[in-house]
């Protein structure tokens, strides 16, 4: 047992040289890149959430965002780790273990980029990484040719009770003002501020963006209903993992957000 | 006489205040169209309910204060609002989309926890505080297992019960109202016997009083009051604790002055909190938890300084 731990220490120490074979994809966006990349074979292992492509379904389980079980991890032999923040619970044990942590949180469709690109060489598929990031750009710039002129006022319902949106300092308020929208509370300088159904009646969204987590749309519409004409609200809904994981599918996101935008803009 | 004037002076203030003020400053007295809309659609029935809420819990704070013969005392301080935050947490977990749910489960969870307390009401006071206190600790640990266990979706909900939340009030307003008003009926019918209780059980005893029925009433009472309170808006803390000491310094301790004092200083407060939390940091909130110990900290320890003999 004790020659067998010492293996796996041994194995685990030696810093690598070459590209990284086992991967552990500590967040469900750094777990979609790697599939993106071509680097589906070299992950190790992943932990919940991380549930695209299907096959991700099928990778070993080693905790939550929140925590990795250290020993779970280990057992995997893993020589590096994709990890949302060094502060995730086991990730400095690992580290001490030899396991090279790279952080991946970016922010806007730039960190996302870079981030892609840093897992292609580490994992030896620069290439890939290179070519998918080219082919993003170009869809984000058709985006912003497309973008509605006269940017429409969007309300995100990030969630309904207590009423969260996203702000200022948000990842998704910078997504919409991509897109083509004017986040209506992008004055306030927080990333998901808790606000009152009054303040976005005053408003007056042109749009509601529904990211749909467990939601029904329809009663949703309804709520907004009671106090928004509606002829003056358009209701889109948005599958939240396109948009809240700063993935390869995050182009897809604000694809969708600026058709949104733009078929609001030209129905006023 | 004065002392009354100057309340119900106050509380006018305090309700005005509460339609009027928000991220815009609206005129109750003369609004039209959409404003209107905003007054008595969304932010009267968000004030009622407040008022209702901080009233039910000073009352109830009263009740335990002398229950317990303990100024400590508090609605939370028996386990009531742990049991409520384990039923509400429960139900957010194994219903996750209906809306009632957490409202119900916070029904049901808070009686759990009163059912568990009434076991030691006949022990006396301390013995039942300490079983209240130890049955807290529990409910306060299964709460930590199931928030550990809870799906991270769940959490913003459950974080902002815990703290306290007008906005998603589900209980009819009229309920809540007419539960504020029997609760100060029946506390003005007991107001007597609390005097004397004050006095110590033995007092109480040769005085007639039957100690053991009237600690199961006011158990029931108090307990009952706090349930609602909770279910309507969640764990909010601080107001049952301070408003009944608050209206012991103002009016003196006889009962008959302290409850209705409490039930309408608790409504203030927790009116003037919940305005002060959705304006602050307009158009963005506060939790309304945090608004009431930032307010009523500073006046009552001033008050408690100034009477200090």
């Amino acid at each position: 047992m004790r020659a067998w731990l010492l293996g796996i220490l041994m194995l685990t120490s030696t810093t690598p040289v070459q590209a990284a074979d086992r991967i552990l994809a500590l967040s469900p966006h750094a777990c979609e890149m790697l599939y993106a990349i071509g680097a589906a074979a070299q992950i190790a292992g992943a932990v919940s959430y991380c549930d695209y492509p299907a096959a991700a379904k099928q990778l070993p389980r080693i905790g939550s965002y929140q925590g990795v079980n250290v020993e779970a991890a280990l057992r995997l032999q893993p020589d590096a780790a994709v990890v949302l923040n060094r502060h995730v619970k086991g990730v400095e044990q690992l580290s001490n273990m030899g396991v090279t942590i790279i952080v991946s949180d970016p922010h806007n469709m730039e960190e996302v980029f870079r981030d892609i690109d840093r897992l292609g060489r580490l994992t030896g598929h620069a290439k890939q990484a290179q070519q998918l990031v080219a082919a993003q750009r170009k869809r984000l710039q058709q985006v912003r040719r497309q973008a509605a002129k006269q940017h429409v006022r969007v309300f995100y319902e990030l969630w309904p009770d207590p009423l969260l949106t996203a702000g200022g300092l948000s990842f998704i308020n910078a997504l919409i003002t991509e897109a083509g929208g004017n986040n209506v509370f992008a004055a306030i300088p927080m990333d998901t501020p808790h606000v009152n159904v009054e303040s976005v009646i005053r408003a007056k969204p042109q749009v509601i963006i529904i990211p749909l987590e467990k939601r029904k749309m329809v009663e949703r519409r309804r709520f907004w209903r009671r106090w928004l004409h509606k002829d003056s609200v358009t209701f889109a809904a948005i599958n939240p993992d396109i948009l809240h994981r700063p993935g390869p599918r995050l182009i897809d996101g604000v694809e969708q957000l600026q058709r949104i935008f733009t078929a609001a803009a030209d129905r006023k | 006489m004065y002392r009354l004037a100057l309340t119900l002076a106050l509380l006018a203030v305090t309700l005005y205040l509460g339609l009027a003020a928000g991220e815009q400053w609206l005129n109750p007295l003369h609004s039209s169209g959409q404003d209107s809309v905003i007054l008595w659609q969304l932010r009267l029935p968000r004030l009622l309910t407040a008022f209702a809420v901080g009233g039910m819990l000073a009352l109830a704070g009263a009740w335990f204060q002398v229950l317990l013969g303990n100024p400590l005392a508090e609605p939370y301080v028996l386990g009531v609002a742990g049991s409520a935050s384990v039923g509400a947490v429960a139900a957010l977990m194994w219903i996750p989309d209906a809306t009632w749910a957490m409202s119900l489960g916070a029904f049901v969870g808070a009686w759990i926890g009163i059912i568990a307390v009434m076991f030691f009401a006949r022990l006396g006071a301390n013995r039942m505080l300490l079983a209240g206190v130890v049955l807290a600790a529990f409910w306060a640990a299964l709460l930590a297992l199931l928030l550990a266990l809870l799906p991270e979706q769940g959490l913003f909900r459950a974080f902002s019960w815990m703290m306290g939340d007008l906005s998603a009030s589900n209980l009819p307003i009229p309920l809540l109202l007419i539960a504020w008003i029997i609760a100060l009926a029946c506390g003005l019918l007991l107001a007597r016997t609390l005097d004397i209780l004050l006095l110590g059980e033995r007092h109480a005893e040769a005085l007639g009083v039957d100690v053991v029925r009237l600690r199961r009433q006011l158990l029931l009472l108090a307990s009952a009051v706090t349930a609602l309170a909770v279910t309507a808006a969640g764990t909010i803390g601080f107001v049952g604790l301070v408003i009944p000491h608050l209206m012991r310094l103002l009016f003196g301790s006889l009962h008959r002055a302290v409850l209705p004092a409490s039930a309408i200083g608790g409504g203030a407060l927790l009116v003037l909190a919940d305005t002060a939390a959705r304006t602050v940091i307009a158009p963005a909130e506060l939790p309304v938890g945090i608004l009431t110990a930032v307010l009523g900290v500073p006046v009552f320890l001033y008050l408690l300084l100034r009477r200090a003999p």
